[in-house]
């Protein structure tokens, strides 16, 4: 079966050079029937990628050692739900999921504008057939994952998949960031197709901005979901370190975040029209970027970057994308400078180009943090890395003002703000910002946890006036009741409280952030019976349990934690594991600790298992206070119910 | 080793892939569909400034704009939209 997997991977390479060839040919001759083989030709590629993906998941389910990459992410012991996330567990099969996920949205869009953007989709599907060609390239001669194994036995059984990878949400998180990441490309090749045809109408941004706004969500879901897995599988108490990893998807995220408002203006005003092209380009550019980052090996080192010739590859089609596209914008600049100019400063438009400039720098600096470590190392042949205290030292000024911006942003109407109206808007939050200012002062806050929490209040009285005024307004002219104007106020204006969501869920998120200053950690070890404090806490190890499962074996603490009044409030659980615990080979035998984490509004209290001691009946554990965490989990629900509400199809009422 | 089974399937992907693609070839020739591009751009921009109207009676009814503002702009919108609705009106004259 493999081999049919490796067929339609090398079908899918020809078709996808076919494909190019016939839609350039009809481009020259116009000929109708060139275009619908071509068309045909696109979905036959995306079929056959498709295929391929299918028939991997079968032998990973499978468990067909005879295959190299079955053989090293699967083990007999591997449950079912991790042998099939293993599609995406390594390398070749992530690339192959890559592409998948470019296949299904390439049928979409193949599929939704049969009969619509006739100039465009020629080229819309040149430029989605030669980023899958690039990949179909990858996968066909660089790392296959079809490869059979090389060992000269038969190999019985695989090495089964990392132990921190068998995680529910880690089994969620690669395909959400990856549906994110890949959907993309399709405004990309709409802005390819829009510049090189001369179609800069306001059509073709009206039919990307919905996959935008899904493809942005995907993201953040999958931003979130990383963070909660870090939270809760990786043992450090935190949901962000500035991994390279992490910055990758965030980056990305910055621009598109930048993107789905500036594309308002455009659609509103015609305005911003070079600045959105741009901006549409980085995103995609960042997304492959991404994908090199976290695939190619170059975060390990440079000299592993450089055995692969995957990693150049990348790095080529990156310049590529970057070099064609900055020329085509340049060349069609006299055609995308837009007439109009921003009317006052205090405008919302003002409101938008300014978050966009700030969105900007923080991708910069977060681009040139993440880079800095492989420039360093390929030039001075030291790596030089730059941790958190250099990220937070940048972003979190620059984030602070983001926040501002976020609650000014409501307040400034389109156009121009009247001096009276910017008056009457601005008081009532300034207000609650100054008594906030006080209250905190009192309370002894200082610094950016100070500014923080002020701007926080700024912010959630701005938004949450402008829902009571929407709501008084329909009252008044309806005369409705408050939960129906309310919910009649949100179905007919559903992009912009869908928006106005959006902005509460990430000002929940800083509530969380701002929690962070204040955690507690302490590292001790006990017997049962023991006891040792935390801050107001006290743990006592009840009880230390053994127990063989499936594919590892645990050793359970029952840590009962009571306040400093003696309550009970909770018994933890934190678990030591071993993974591959049957292997004869020491080295194979893999540790993990399985932590447990009491979660609350106010706080959380994490415990992690980190070592134990057998033959001394001593169980070493780390235990950590974080306040707030609760908080960015919710400002996470309540950012994808806002996207889902801005998202929502609206009937059309004209 | 290559079952028959996988002989079977990749042939049938192969002669189904290739058949499907270059069917369109051996019809008769198509003619480009009408443009209809225009016609929905402009009804496009028609739906966007009706809700820029909208929105702007809502920024006006919760207080974000004063009334010169208000008339002011909704008067210009007002002018923007004629010219498209007459624009539309001679396009499906044309038809």
């Amino acid at each position: 079966m493999p081999v049919v997997g490796s067929v339609a991977l090398n079908l899918g390479l020809g078709f996808s050079i076919l494909t190019i060839l016939i839609l350039v040919f009809y481009l020259h001759t116009k000929d109708y029937r060139l275009y619908l083989t071509g068309q045909r030709s696109a979905l036959g590629v995306s079929v056959l990628a498709i295929i391929a993906t299918l028939v991997l998941i079968n032998e990973l389910l499978r468990g067909n050692f005879d295959v190299d990459y079955v053989a090293h992410y699967t083990s007999l012991e591997t449950p079912l739900l991790f042998k099939f996330s293993a599609l995406w567990a390594g390398q070749s099969g992530s690339l192959l999921f890559w592409l998948s996920i470019l296949s299904v949205y390439s049928l979409i869009v193949i599929f939704l504008y049969r009969n619509r953007h006739r100039k465009l989709m020629p080229w819309i599907l040149i430029v989605l057939t030669s980023v899958q060609l690039f990949f179909y390239t990858l996968i066909n001669f660089i790392t296959n994952p079809f490869e059979p194994t090389s060992a000269d036995f038969v190999v019985a059984n695989g090495n089964g998949l990392n132990p921190l990878l068998q995680n529910v949400t880690m089994a969620l998180h690669p395909p959400t960031l990856y549906l994110g990441f890949v959907g993309f490309s399709i405004p990309f090749a709409f802005a390819i197709a829009a510049l090189i045809t001369k179609e800069t109408n306001p059509l073709w941004i009206r039919s990307i901005r919905r996959w935008s706004l899904v493809t942005w969500l995907f993201l953040s879901i999958g931003i979130i979901l990383g963070g909660w897995w870090a939270y809760q599988e990786l043992g450090w108490g935190g949901y962000w370190a500035w991994d390279p990893v992490e910055n990758a998807s965030f980056m990305p995220w910055l621009t598109a975040t930048a993107f789905i408002h500036s594309i308002m203006i455009q659609e509103k005003k015609n305005m911003l029209r070079v600045w959105n092209m741009v901006l549409i380009i980085l995103t995609f550019g960042l997304s492959v970027f991404g994908t090199f980052l976290t695939r190619s090996g170059v975060l390990s080192s440079v000299h592993s970057f450089a055995e692969s010739p995957l990693g150049p590859m990348f790095i080529y089609f990156v310049i590529l994308i970057l070099v064609v596209s900055t020329a085509l914008i340049i060349r069609r600049l006299p055609l995308l400078k837009s007439r109009k100019r921003l009317e006052s400063f205090t405008s919302r438009e003002s409101g938008f180009l300014f978050n966009n400039v700030v969105f900007i720098v923080i991708c910069f600096a977060v681009f040139w943090g993440t880079i800095f470590p492989i420039i360093s190392e390929a030039v001075r042949g030291t790596k030089i890395t730059v941790g958190p205290p250099f990220f937070n030292q940048v972003t979190v000024p620059i984030g602070l003002f983001l926040l501002f911006l976020t609650g000014v942003g409501p307040l400034l109407a389109w156009r121009r703000t009247s001096k009276q109206g910017f008056i009457k808007n601005f008081t009532i939050p300034t207000i609650a910002a100054l008594i906030g200012l006080i209250v905190f002062l009192y309370l002894g806050f200082t610094g950016y946890v100070l500014v923080a929490q002020t701007l926080i209040v700024f912010v959630i009285v701005a938004i949450l006036l402008e829902f009571y005024r929407g709501i008084n307004a329909r009252r008044r002219r309806f005369g409705e009741n408050p939960a129906q104007a309310l919910l009649r106020m949100i179905r007919k204006n559903r992009s912009r409280y869908g928006g106005y969501i959006v902005h509460l869920g990430i000002v929940f998120m800083f509530v969380g952030f701002v929690g962070g200053a204040f955690n507690q950690e302490k590292e001790f070890s006990l017997k049962p019976g023991e006891s040792e404090q935390l801050g107001e806490y006290n743990f006592q190890l009840k009880n230390l349990r053994e127990e063989e499962r499936l594919n590892h074996y645990a050793w359970i603490a029952d840590l009962r934690a009571t306040d400093t009044h003696n309550k009970f409030i909770t018994i933890l659980h934190p678990e030591k594991r071993v993974y591959f615990f049957r292997s004869p080979d020491p080295d194979r035998r893999q540790a993990h600790s399985e932590l447990d984490i009491y979660k609350g509004i106010i706080k959380d209290i994490y415990s992690v298992f980190t070592g134990i001691e057998v033959d001394k009946n001593t169980a070493y554990f780390k235990i950590m206070i974080n306040p707030l965490v609760w908080w960015v989990w919710l400002g996470g629900y309540v950012l994808v119910f806002g996207a889902l509400i801005s998202l929502w199809p609206a009937r059309r009422m004209i | 080793m290559m079952d028959l089974m996988d002989l079977l399937l990749i042939f049938l992907i192969f002669v189904g892939s290739v058949g499907f693609v270059v069917q369109p070839l051996f019809g008769r020739s198509v003619s480009i569909p009408a443009e209809s591009d225009e016609l929905e751009l402009l009804k496009l921009k028609k739906r966007i400034i009706y809700r820029q109207i909208k929105e702007l009676e809502m920024d006006y009814e919760i207080g974000n704009l004063n009334q010169d503002d208000y008339l002011l702009t909704r008067n210009e919108l007002k002018r923007e939209v004629a010219k498209v609705i007459k624009k539309i009106k001679s396009y499906s004259r044309k038809k």
